[in-house]
């Protein structure tokens, strides 16, 4: 009894120990990645000026709105390829007892239904796989920048703007859905005026009510490009500073990490919340 | 080096100067209240660091979008910038640097009240970190408007006369002082909503709402102010 539970705690000291090692080694590895392409390369501070990849000409074709970035979009594809090989991984082989990426995938869709059903009551359970989505695409999206020689999509605007139209969309179809054509049109003119009686729509505030809801388009796209494309080209500035050398792997902590996590949940937050306020009240 | 190279840096100068003030407030303030609670309940010290350690951080946002601007008006070449151009970098500059005085600034309000309604209520923590994050979000709104004319206050065409260019700089001025207020306002509003929720269960819907309601009002100013800015930068 006593030797097969030594045997037990030797087996999971030896696993834990080849764990830490493997873990040592990667990190070895991606600082030897990231000094190797700092030293490489020289860098080109002249693309800080320009903020996107604007035009792209492809076979004489100047394609309007901006071209075509090819980077972004071969970014987007990657993301959503890790993210169906996550989800494929995680439920092929679903048992009772959870393996670990089974009762990791549990809990993050737990999470986010207690979080959708907190703020839209019992139709939560209806927007909780848009709004996960949404969070797992933004926030894998934001890391990507970390492993060297990669680009986050969200640093382009044209993915967040996307992204925001998308949620704008969703919000306002839902609301359109569950109010009725009539109350959702009328919602442009509160607060409504009183005249002996009768409550009559304020044309006065149609223009400030339909700008406002347009600027929410606008503020959500940019809040998550202009964090994550900071982020981006504070780092490229320190890294040309400093050469890769210490610094940068710091600001990846803190950019990557930290502001990537806290603006992706924020994203789907407002995503929700303008699901949310645009619903018929519960009384 | 032209007038307007000159005019070019100090637009970068003004503009982070002016963009570090409001976010270092936050911070400050988020952490004299979380430093009041931790005396309060020293057995909640972690929730309470974790609460402030996020709220800075969603609060430093405005100070990034500066640093963005700044950096991205000192690496483009300032030798041949025409006055007109210059102008509308010292613009840029004005605009993000006022206008994050006030969304810097009023982020704070919810962090603190957040770091102490954590300090009363250590369990409310999740649902009272998730109000605080959507507060301080919509507090910045003004600050998002400021960096969109920034951004295109800086890529203009450096075309026109003296009209065009104090054109130019007057639109940076008017979305940047039309920006303080509406970021004080919305972080007052975020602060008691935040308040109020970790004090009383049960009503985070309907203090959401309103929050939310009450701070698409407060930033209608600010929208005035860039429907301004846009006309002053197209239609001059």
């Amino acid at each position: 009894m006593n030797d097969t539970i030594r045997g037990e705690v030797a087996q999971t000291k030896t696993a834990s120990k080849k764990r830490r090692l493997i873990i040592l080694g990667g990190v070895v590895a991606f600082l030897a990645l990231e000094v190797y392409i700092g030293t490489k390369g020289e860098f080109d501070m002249s693309s800080v000026g320009q903020p996107f990849d604007r035009l792209t000409h492809i076979g004489g074709w100047q394609i309007p709105l901006g071209g075509f970035a090819w980077r972004t979009a071969a970014m987007s594809l990657l993301v959503s390829l890790l993210l169906c090989w996550w989800a494929a991984a995680a439920t092929r082989r679903m048992s009772e007892v959870p393996g670990r990426l089974q009762s990791t995938a549990e809990m993050f869709v737990q999470a986010f239904l207690d979080l959708c059903t907190d703020t839209l009551g019992s139709k939560g359970r209806a927007y909780t796989p848009f709004i996960a989505t949404i969070f797992l695409f933004v926030w894998v999206s934001n890391l990507l920048g970390i492993v060297p020689g990669m680009q986050e999509p969200t640093r382009n605007l044209n993915t967040t703007l996307g992204l925001g139209v998308i949620c704008f969309i969703i919000a306002h179809v839902s609301s359109v859905r569950t109010k009725g054509v009539k109350s959702y049109v009328l919602d442009y003119f509160e607060p409504l005026i009183v005249v002996k009686g009768v409550a009559v729509p304020n044309v006065v505030m149609f223009p400030l009510n339909f700008v406002g809801e347009m600027s929410k388009v606008v503020s959500h796209s940019f809040r998550l490009f202009g964090n994550i494309m900071g982020g981006a080209i504070i780092i490229m500035v320190v890294s040309n500073l400093t050469r890769y050398v210490g610094l940068p792997i710091l600001l990846n902590a803190f950019f990557g990490l930290f502001v990537g996590t806290v603006q992706a949940f924020v994203f789907a937050m407002l995503a929700l919340t303008y699901i949310a306020v645009l619903q018929p009240q519960e009384e | 080096m032209t007038w307007g190279g000159i005019l070019q840096l100090i637009g970068a100068a003004v503009g982070m100067g002016l963009g570090a003030v409001g976010s270092a407030l936050a911070a400050g303030h988020a952490a004299g209240s979380a430093c009041e609670a931790i005396a309060r309940q020293p057995w909640a010290t972690g929730q309470i660091r974790k609460t402030m350690l996020i709220g800075q951080g969603v609060s430093s946002t405005p100070s990034i979008f500066a640093l963005v601007v700044a950096l991205l008006v000192i690496t483009t070449d300032a030798t041949g910038t025409t006055l007109v151009q210059g102008f509308g970098y010292l613009g840029a500059g004005l605009c993000i640097g006022l206008a994050t005085l006030g969304g810097g600034f009023g982020s704070g309000f919810a962090n603190a009240t957040a770091c102490e309604g954590v300090g009363r209520h250590p369990r409310r923590i999740g649902g009272v970190i998730r109000m605080m994050i959507v507060g301080q979000a919509v507090t910045q709104s003004a600050s998002i408007f400021a960096l969109l004319v920034a951004f295109m206050l800086m890529y203009t065409e450096g075309g026109g006369g003296a009209v065009r260019a104090v054109a130019l700089l007057a639109s940076g001025v008017c979305m940047g002082a039309g920006g303080i207020g509406p970021g004080l306002g919305a972080g007052l509003a975020a602060g008691e909503a935040v308040r109020g929720a970790s004090r009383y269960s049960g009503c985070e819907n309907v203090v959401l709402r309103t929050m939310l309601i009450g701070q698409a009002v407060a930033q209608s100013t600010a929208i005035y102010s860039l429907v301004i800015a846009l006309l002053l930068i197209y239609y001059i």
